[in-house]
C-alpha cells in the first residue's frame, strides 16, 4: 500500500516541476527567461569579441533551425552555471538557434558519452568545456571526424579543434601573487589553500604563485592544504593552522569560498586584530565586494563569461565568417587569446562590481 | 559449560565488563593517537585546539550517530550527506524571509521526511537499504540543486551564525549539539525497548519478527532518526559556514560510515554502540587535526586516513578471536 | 591417522582435555557425546582449522602439524561439515572439481574429462545425479553425496562426517549408510559424528565417547550396549517418566479448515488447556507451515482460527503474542537466535513491554526475570553478558523456550523442540513441557521423532501432503499407525 503511494508520488512530483518549468519558458538549469537574459547580456565583458547582430542566423544563405550542443564539465559550481548563462543569453538573441545542454557530472567518462550523444542527435556544432584536458581527446576527435565546428572553452584539449578560447590561470595567479608580494613588502608568512588537489586550475594557480614567490625569498609558505574549492574544508584547515602558527601574514587561496571560510576561522580564533589578508580567485561580484570592504587584498578575475564567445565562434564558423584574432599556437588547432582581465584590487573594485559573475552577496565578514 | 549460579549474580557487572572489553580496543587506539599527536605538535594538547577538534568533528559526528542506528539494524544510509545538503539549502532559503523559529523546525523536518521515505521504501517496499538510500542520495542532491539553481545562498542572519560559532559554558555550540545527540541516542539504544529492538533486528531480523517485534515500524523509525540527524548536522553546517550551498556534505556519508566502523559497530548489524561511534569520530578527527598541525602534504594525508581505517578495524577485531 | 592427548583451550577453559582417537583404514569410527562435549572442536583439530594447544597428530605413524584445512587436504583428510560448502549455482561436477579442474593441454577446463571422472565417482558411490544440474536444485541428501564425491576426488584417505544424519530422513539415511559401507570396504577410514545411538549401532565399528571434553569410553561397537553408551555420555542416570493422563480444560485454540494455497489444505483440530496435540508427518508435509500460519507469519488463504472459542484474525507474530500464542522455531540459527546478543536480551525480546515503564527499560526487573528463568529452565551459561552463540545447542534451545515463556503464553507451539539437542537436555526439555502443562498451557508439538510425539501427546494429528491424514487419540497411537498415515498406507 505504502509503496504504491510512494511510487505515485515521485513521478507526479517530477511532472509538476517539469510542467512548471515549461509553462514559463524558463531555460534549463539557470531557470532564467530570455527577457531576463537580454538585460544581463548588456553587462557581459566580451560582447565585442566576435560581435554578432540580433536576429536569425543565415547558414549558406538560408534561415534554417540550428542546433548547437553544449557539454559542460558539470553544474556543481555557480561559475559553471554562469558560463552557461552567457551562452544562453547569446542564443536568446537568435530565434533559430537552439541549445542542447548536457551535464558532465565532473566525470571524464560521462562527458565523453555526452559529446557522442550530441553527435547522435545531429547537432550543427559543439561547444565543450572539458573536465580534464587529455581525457576528452576521444570526444574531440569524434566531433572533428564529423567535420563539425568544435569550440573548446576554458580548459584545452591536446588534439585538433576549431578554436580554443581560454584564459591563463598561470598568468592570473602571477598577477595576484605579485600584488600580494607588493602588499607584504616582500616579507611574511603565508598559508596556501589550494583548489581540489590535482585539478588543472589548482595546479596552474599554484605554479603561477610559485613563479612569483621565487623572486621574493622573504615570503615563506608555512603550509599548504586542500580546500576543494569550497568553504567547509578551508575552515578546518585554517583553524588548525592558526593553532599551529602564531604568526600568519596572509592567506593565498585558490577560491573565494575557501577564503571566506578561512576568514570565519580567523574570527573564531579571535585573531581578527592581526589583519591577516586574503589573496584569492574566482571573479564573482561578491568577491569584488569583499575586496572593496578590505577582506580580500586581491581577487583574480577569472571570468566565466566566455560562454557567449564560444557560441558566437560556432556561428561564425557555420556562416563562414573569418574569426579575427585567431592564431596558431603550440597545440593542434588554433586559439583565440582573450585580453587579460586585471586582478580586482581595492583601487578598481568599484569599476568591476556588477561586471563579475553571480548575483549573491558575500558572507558578512565576521571580523567587522 | 559451568553451572555457575554465582556468575549470574554478577550479571550486570559482567555485562558492563564485557562492554568495556569490547570497546577497550577502540579507546586504546584513540589514546595512542592522542599521545602521538601530543608528541608531534606541542600545540595539540591545548584547550582551544581540543575545542576546535570537537567543533570540527561535530558535523560528521552527528551524521555518524544517525548512521549507527541504520548500521545496527544491518542496514546503511548512503543518503545522509545529500540530505544534509538539502537541509542546508532549505535553512538558507527559509532564513531569507523568516526567523529561526520557522527555519529550524522546517529544515529539520525535511531530513525526517527524507528518512521517512527511505524507511517506508526499505521496510514496506522491501527495497534493499543500499539501493533505496542510494536513490535518495541522488534525489535529495537533485532537489537541492533545483531549489538553488546551483548557486550558494549566503546566510546573513546573525543569530543563526551564533549557533554555529558561539559558545555555551565555554563549549562550542556544535560540540554541545554532538554531545547532546550522542547522549540522547545512547540512552535510546541502551535503555528503551526501541533500542533493544534495533539490536535484535540487526542481529537476526527473522527471529525478531517471530518474537513479535514490529520490525517494519521500527525500521522506518530508524531511518527517520537517521534523516533527522542528517538535517541536524545540516543545521551545524549552515550556521558554521553561513552559506547554503547545494554541494554541502558531498561524500560525508562515507566519512560517517568510516567513523561508525572504526568505532567498532559491525556492518552485519546487532553489535556496536554510539559511544564507539563517538570514539571513532574522534579518532578520525584527531588524526586530521594532527596532520594539519604538523603541515603534512594533503596528498599524503589521504594515505594516513585510509591506513588508519583499516588498521583500527584490524586491531579491534583481534581480541574477539579467543 | 591418530590423535594423541589433544588439549584445546578457549578463553583459558579446556574444551578438549587429553583426547585420543585412532582412525584405522577400513573402519567407521563413531564419536558420540552430548552437545558441548567437544566433538566439533575435535573435528576442527583433525581438519586443520584449529591447532591443538597440547598433543600431537600422527599421520601414517609420523607426527604432523596441520596448519590449515589445505594442509589437512594435502594429507587426505577431508571434513564434511553439517552446513555443506557447495556453490549453489554451479553444477555438481563443477563443485566437485572446483580448485582442481582437469585441464587440456591448452590450459582450458577439460569438460569431457571432468564429466568422465564425475561419472566414475558417482558410480563408486552408486548414486544417480545429473552431473550438469546446479547443486542448488538438488535435494539435501544429493548435495551431501556431491560433497562426498568432492572429498573422493581429492583422494581422501580419512573422511570425517559431522552429524550427516541431521538433515536426512530415514530412507536417505539408509542410502548414506550404503555409501559409507562401500567407502569403508574400499579402504577409507571414516569418522562418524552423531547424536543418534541407533545409527552408531547400525554403521560404526568402533566408538569413542566424549563428555565435557574428556574421553570417557572407547570400545568396539560390538562389545557395548546402548545403556553403556548413554551412561558414558551423560555420566548420570536419567529416568524416563511414563506419561500420565492429563486433566483437560477449555478449548484453548481451534483451527477450522485452515488452508494456504500450495502448502496445506483444510486443517482442523483443537487443543485444550493442559494438553498436547502432536503434529506428525514427513518432512515437507506442511507442519511448520501450519504453525507459521497460526502465529500470523504467513497469511492463510481460507479457514479461521478461534482462541478460547472466539474467532480471531492474527495479522502477525506481534498480534499472536498479544493473544497469548508463542512459537519456538525449528530453525534456531536463521529464525531463532539473536546470535551476537547476550542471553538476557534473547530471553526478553518477545515481551519488552513487560520489562519497561514509560518508554524506558527497567533493567533490574528484567535481570530478575532472566535469572529466575535461567534457574527454572536450568540453563547453563558462563555469565549473563555472554553472547548466546557461545552456548551449546541444548542451552540455546532452552533460552528460546524461555523467550516464549516471557509472553506468558496460554498456547505454545513447539517446532522440533529437541532437534540437535543432547540426551540430557532433551529430558530436561520434556520436564519443562510437563510443568507447563500442569500450569494449563495448551501445547502444539511438531516433531519428527515418533518416540517424542508418542510420549508427550494427548492427541496426534498426522499430516500428509498438506492434509490431515489421521487424527489419533493416545490409545490409538503407535509408531506403526503414525507411519502408516504419514507415508500413505504401506
Amino acid at each position: 500500500m505504502m509503496l504504491k503511494h510512494v511510487a505515485l508520488l515521485i513521478p507526479s512530483l517530477l511532472a509538476v516541476t517539469l510542467s512548471a518549468a515549461l509553462a514559463q519558458e524558463r531555460l534549463p538549469i539557470t531557470n532564467k527567461t530570455c527577457d531576463e537574459l537580454a538585460a544581463f547580456y548588456a553587462k557581459l565583458p566580451f560582447t565585442d569579441v566576435l560581435p554578432l547582430e540580433v536576429g536569425p542566423v543565415e547558414v549558406q544563405g538560408k534561415v534554417r533551425p540550428v542546433t548547437i550542443g553544449f557539454s559542460q564539465t558539470g553544474f556543481n559550481h555557480p561559475w559553471r552555471i554562469a558560463m552557461l548563462e552567457a551562452l544562453q543569453a547569446e542564443a536568446c538573441r537568435h530565434p533559430n538557434v537552439k541549445i542542447v545542454v548536457l551535464d558532465g557530472n565532473v566525470d571524464v567518462a560521462k562527458q565523453n558519452n555526452d559529446v557522442r550523444d550530441l553527435l547522435a542527435r545531429g547537432v550543427d556544432g559543439v561547444v565543450m568545456s572539458p573536465v580534464e584536458s587529455a581525457g576528452l581527446v576521444p570526444a574531440a576527435r569524434a566531433v572533428m571526424a564529423q567535420k563539425l565546428p568544435l569550440i573548446v572553452l576554458d580548459r584545452d584539449v591536446p588534439s585538433d579543434k576549431t578554436l580554443f578560447i581560454g584564459q591563463s590561470n598561470v598568468t592570473m595567479a602571477e598577477q595576484v601573487a605579485e600584488r600580494m608580494a607588493k602588499d607584504l613588502g616582500g616579507t611574511g608568512n603565508i598559508v596556501v589553500i589550494t583548489g581540489l588537489k590535482g585539478s588543472s586550475p589548482a595546479v596552474d594557480r599554484d605554479r603561477g604563485m610559485a613563479d612569483v614567490l621565487a623572486k621574493y625569498p622573504g615570503i615563506k609558505v608555512l603550509v599548504k592544504g586542500d580546500g576543494e574549492w569550497i568553504r567547509e574544508p578551508a575552515v578546518r584547515l585554517m583553524e588548525d593552522w592558526l593553532t599551529a602558527n602564531p604568526k600568519i601574514t596572509a592567506v593565498f587561496s585558490h577560491a573565494e569560498e575557501s577564503s571566506w571560510g578561512a576568514q570565519l576561522a580567523i574570527a573564531r580564533a579571535g585573531r581578527c586584530k592581526e589583519g591577516i589578508r586574503h589573496y584569492t580567485f574566482d571573479g564573482s561580484n561578491a568577491g569584488f565586494k569583499s575586496v572593496k570592504r578590505g577582506t580580500f587584498g586581491a581577487d583574480g578575475n577569472y571570468t566565466p563569461y566566455i560562454g557567449d564567445i564560444g557560441l558566437r565562434a560556432v556561428i561564425y564558423t557555420l556562416t563562414g565568417k573569418a574569426i579575427p584574432g585567431r592564431a596558431n599556437y603550440d597545440s593542434p588547432g588554433s586559439r583565440l587569446l582573450l585580453p587579460d582581465s586585471p586582478s580586482v584590487v581595492p583601487e578598481n573594485a568599484d569599476v568591476w562590481i556588477g561586471r563579475g559573475w553571480g548575483d549573491f552577496e558575500p558572507t558578512l565578514d565576521p571580523c567587522r | 559449560m559451568s553451572r555457575s549460579l554465582p556468575a549470574l549474580r554478577r550479571g550486570r557487572l559482567a555485562d558492563a565488563a564485557s562492554r568495556l572489553h569490547k570497546q577497550a580496543g577502540v579507546v586504546l587506539a584513540l589514546v595512542l593517537l592522542v599521545l602521538a599527536a601530543t608528541y608531534a605538535s606541542d600545540r595539540f594538547l591545548t584547550v582551544p585546539n581540543l575545542l576546535n577538534v570537537l567543533r570540527q568533528v561535530a558535523i560528521v559526528g552527528i551524521l555518524a550517530v544517525g548512521q549507527t542506528f541504520a548500521i545496527l539494524t544491518a542496514g546503511i544510509d548512503l543518503s545522509v550527506g545529500a540530505v544534509l545538503g538539502l537541509s542546508v539549502v532549505l535553512f538558507a532559503r527559509l532564513l531569507e524571509h523568516h526567523g529561526l523559529v520557522v527555519a529550524i523546525p522546517l529544515g529539520l523536518l525535511s531530513g525526517a521526511v527524507a528518512g521517512l521515505v527511505n524507511g517506508i521504501g526499505i521496510a514496506y517496499g522491501g527495497i534493499p537499504p543500499f539501493i533505496m538510500t542510494l536513490g535518495m542520495l541522488s534525489f535529495a542532491r537533485g532537489l537541492a540543486f533545483i531549489y538553488t539553481g546551483g548557486t550558494p545562498i549566503p546566510i546573513l542572519n546573525e543569530d543563526f551564525y551564533d549557533i554555529g560559532n558561539g559558545y555555551v559554558l565555554g563549549m562550542p555550540i556544535p560540540a554541545l549539539m554532538l554531545i547532546a545527540a550522542l547522549f540522547a541516542c545512547g540512552v535510546v539504544l541502551r535503555l528503551t525497548p526501541f533500542g533493544r529492538c534495533v539490536y535484535a533486528i540487526g542481529s537476526n531480523e527473522a527471529a525478531a519478527r517471530l518474537s513479535g517485534v514490529a520490525v517494519r515500524r521500527y525500521k522506518v523509525l530508524v531511518y527517520v532518526i537517521c534523516g533527522l540527524l542528517a538535517a541536524l548536522a545540516g543545521l551545524v553546517y549552515a550556521s558554521q559556514l553561513s552559506v547554503g550551498t547545494p554541494i554541502a556534505g558531498q561524500g560525508y556519508e562515507l566519512d560517517a560510515i568510516a567513523a561508525v566502523v572504526v568505532g567498532g559497530t559491525s556492518l552485519f548489524g546487532g553489535a556496536g554502540s554510539v559511544f564507539g561511534t563517538f570514539v571513532g569520530t574522534l579518532i578520525i578527527g584527531v588524526l586530521a587535526n594532527m596532520l594539519n598541525l604538523t603541515g603534512v602534504d594533503p596528498f599524503v594525508q589521504q594515505l594516513f586516513k585510509g591506513a588508519l581505517i583499516v588498521i583500527a578495524v584490524f586491531v579491534m577485531s583481534r581480541p574477539s578471536r579467543g | 591417522m591418530e590423535a594423541r592427548g589433544i588439549w584445546k583451550y578457549f578463553d583459558g577453559n579446556p574444551v578438549l582435555s587429553g583426547v585420543d582417537l585412532a582412525i584405522q583404514h577400513s573402519e567407521v569410527h563413531a564419536v558420540v557425546g552430548e552437545n558441548g562435549a567437544g566433538k566439533s572442536t575435535l573435528i576442527k583439530v583433525l581438519g586443520g582449522i584449529y591447532q591443538p594447544d597440547r598433543g600431537i597428530l600422527l599421520i601414517d605413524g609420523a607426527p604432523r602439524r596441520l596448519r590449515s584445512p589445505r594442509d589437512a587436504l594435502a594429507h587426505g583428510i577431508v571434513v564434511i561439515h553439517q552446513e555443506l560448502s557447495l556453490a549453489p549455482h554451479l553444477s555438481s561436477e563443477q563443485n566437485i572439481f572446483l580448485g582442481h579442474f582437469p585441464v587440456t593441454r591448452s590450459g582450458l577446463v577439460d569438460r569431457r574429462e571432468m564429466r568422465r571422472r564425475t561419472e566414475v565417482l558417482f558410480d563408486r558411490l552408486s548414486i544417480s545425479v545429473d552431473p550438469g544440474c546446479p547443486v542448488g536444485q538438488l535435494s539435501i541428501a544429493q548435495q551431501q553425496m556431491v560433497e562426498i564425491a568432492k572429498a573422493l576426488s581429492l583422494d581422501a584417505k580419512v573422511l570425517i562426517l559431522d552429524e550427516p544424519s541431521a538433515v536426512l530422513d530415514d530412507d536417505r539415511l539408509q542410502i548414506l549408510f550404503g555409501v559409507i559401507r562401500r567407502l569403508r570396504d574400499q579402504g577409507l577410514g571414516l569418522v562418524y559424528i552423531s547424536h543418534h545411538l541407533d545409527e552408531i549401532f547400525s554403521i560404526a565399528d568402533r566408538v569413542t565417547v566424549l563428555r565435557d571434553g574428556r574421553p570417557t569410553g572407547h570400545a568396539p561397537v560390538a562389545d557395548v550396549t546402548e545403556d553403556w553408551l548413554v551412561g558414558r555420555m551423560i555420566g548420570r542416570d536419567f529416568a524416563s517418566s511414563p506419561p500420565q493422563s492429563r486433566a483437560s480444560g477449555r478449548i484453548a485454540i481451534e483451527l477450522r479448515g485452515l488452508s494456504r494455497a500450495g502448502q496445506f489444505d483444510d486443517i482442523s483440530f483443537s487443543v485444550r488447556e493442559g494438553q498436547v496435540v502432536g503434529l506428525a508427518g514427513l518432512v515437507g508435509a506442511g507442519r511448520s507451515e501450519v504453525a507459521q500460519a497460526v502465529i500470523g507469519a504467513v497469511r492463510p488463504s481460507s479457514g479461521s482460527i478461534a482462541v478460547f472459542e472466539k474467532a480471531v484474525r492474527i495479522t502477525g507474530p506481534h498480534a499472536a503474542s498479544r493473544l497469548g500464542i508463542a512459537y519456538v522455531t525449528e530453525d534456531r540459527k536463521t529464525c531463532g537466535l539473536l546470535a551476537n546478543r547476550p542471553v538476557r536480551e534473547n530471553l526478553t525480546i518477545s515481551n519488552l513491554k513487560r520489562f519497561s515503564r514509560l518508554c524506558f527499560m527497567r533493567p533490574r526487573h528484567e535481570l530478575r526475570f532472566a535469572r529466575d528463568l535461567i534457574a527454572r529452565l536450568d540453563i547453563r551459561l558462563p555469565g549473563m553478558g555472554h553472547e548466546i552463540r557461545k552456548l551449546s545447542g541444548g542451552n540455546q534451545q532452552k533460552v528460546l523456550i524461555g523467550r516464549a515463556l516471557a509472553v506468558r503464553p496460554k498456547i505454545l507451539i513447539l517446532d522440533e523442540p529437541t532437534r540437535g539437542v543432547d540426551i540430557g537436555a532433551k529430558q530436561e526439555i520434556y520436564a519443562i513441557i510437563e510443568r507447563l502443562l500442569a500450569q494449563r498451557v495448551a501445547i502444539i508439538l511438531i516433531s519428527s521423532e515418533l518416540e517424542e510425539i508418542l510420549r508427550l501427546s494427548d492427541q496426534i494429528v498426522v499430516l500428509r501432503r498438506g492434509r490431515v491424514a489421521a487424527t489419533l487419540s493416545r490409545t490409538q497411537a503407535s509408531e506403526a499407525a503414525i507411519m502408516r498415515a504419514a507415508a500413505g498406507g504401506l
